[in-house]
């Protein structure tokens, strides 16, 4: 998975808005920009960045375009950030032992 | 999946308001004085006999450092039983001894791209080193360290909610 392109998506203050918004109900591109101070096309733009991410999956419907949010791929992040951690906590317990040995 | 509460974790996690900049941050003390874990962490001999999780080894010809803001540290962990080997570094992004020290973390080639380490040193008495582990994430420049923060400790605002409230 291209972990940067995902952390780049949600690293944006107004995206995560937006999924905070999508984890409740899906949204058409108009009610996420509702609460936004920000142009149509800053909104079109944020959209596309999630996408790419894989964190929204957009769909057609009559003339709107529904947005999804990918739970799995938020879990997927979190996976690798949750493991990043443990990795360090083994290291640590290392670095314990390496400077009492050394003394 | 989709419950947005945040369960408490000291040194672990900060409930999660989408304003919010928590990282992911590790506290730990160590028996040794300051500059040792310093050496510890800098000094390429030291580095190759703990940096690695369980079930893996770093063997020590694998380990480079060049010790420098904008230098860059490299190793190879191998696993144990398989010898599937992972080629890791980063770059140093703040060099202060022994008190603070920045620097990317990821494979090998993507030192620009890869999550951003912030380790600080503290002095609790002659034989005893509190260190605080941050990490923020994924830099989206290759600049400026206030940036990185700005844009990547937030990130994990979302990650932890996703986290703690799938296991909380």
């Amino acid at each position: 998975m291209n972990l940067s392109s995902l952390f780049g998506a949600l690293s944006d203050p107004t995206r995560r808005a937006m999924i905070d918004r999508l984890r409740a109900e899906d949204l058409s591109a108009g009610e996420l920009a509702e609460p936004l101070t920000i142009s149509r096309s800053a909104v079109s733009q944020h959209l596309k960045v999630l996408e790419e991410a894989g964190l929204i999956t957009r769909t057609k419907s009559a003339q709107t375009r529904i947005v999804h949010l990918n739970t799995e791929r938020l879990a997927t992040a979190t996976a690798w950030l949750q493991s990043a951690r443990d990795d360090w906590e083994q290291r640590f317990d290392n670095l314990d032992q390496v400077l009492a040995e050394k003394k | 999946m989709n419950k947005n509460h945040s369960t408490a974790d000291a040194g672990t996690v900060s409930p999660i308001p989408a304003t919010g900049e928590p990282g992911f941050t590790i506290v730990r003390d160590f028996a040794a004085p300051r500059e040792r874990v310093w050496d510890a962490w800098t000094n390429p001999d030291v580095m190759a006999c703990w940096y690695h999780p369980e079930g893996l080894h770093t063997p020590r010809d694998s380990v480079s450092v060049d010790l420098r803001e904008g230098g860059i540290y490299a190793y190879t962990m191998i696993v144990d039983d398989t010898g599937v080997e992972f080629a890791t570094g980063g770059r140093y992004r703040h060099v202060e001894s022994p008190r603070r020290l920045d620097f990317t973390w990821g494979n090998q080639g993507e030192e620009d791209s890869s999550p951003l380490v912030s380790i600080e040193f503290d002095e609790i008495d002659a034989t005893t080193t509190r260190m605080t582990f941050t990490l923020t994430g994924l830099p989206n420049d290759s600049g400026a360290v206030a940036s990185v923060y700005d844009g990547w400790n937030s990130a994990f605002n979302v990650l932890e909610a996703e986290v703690f409230g799938a296991v909380g």
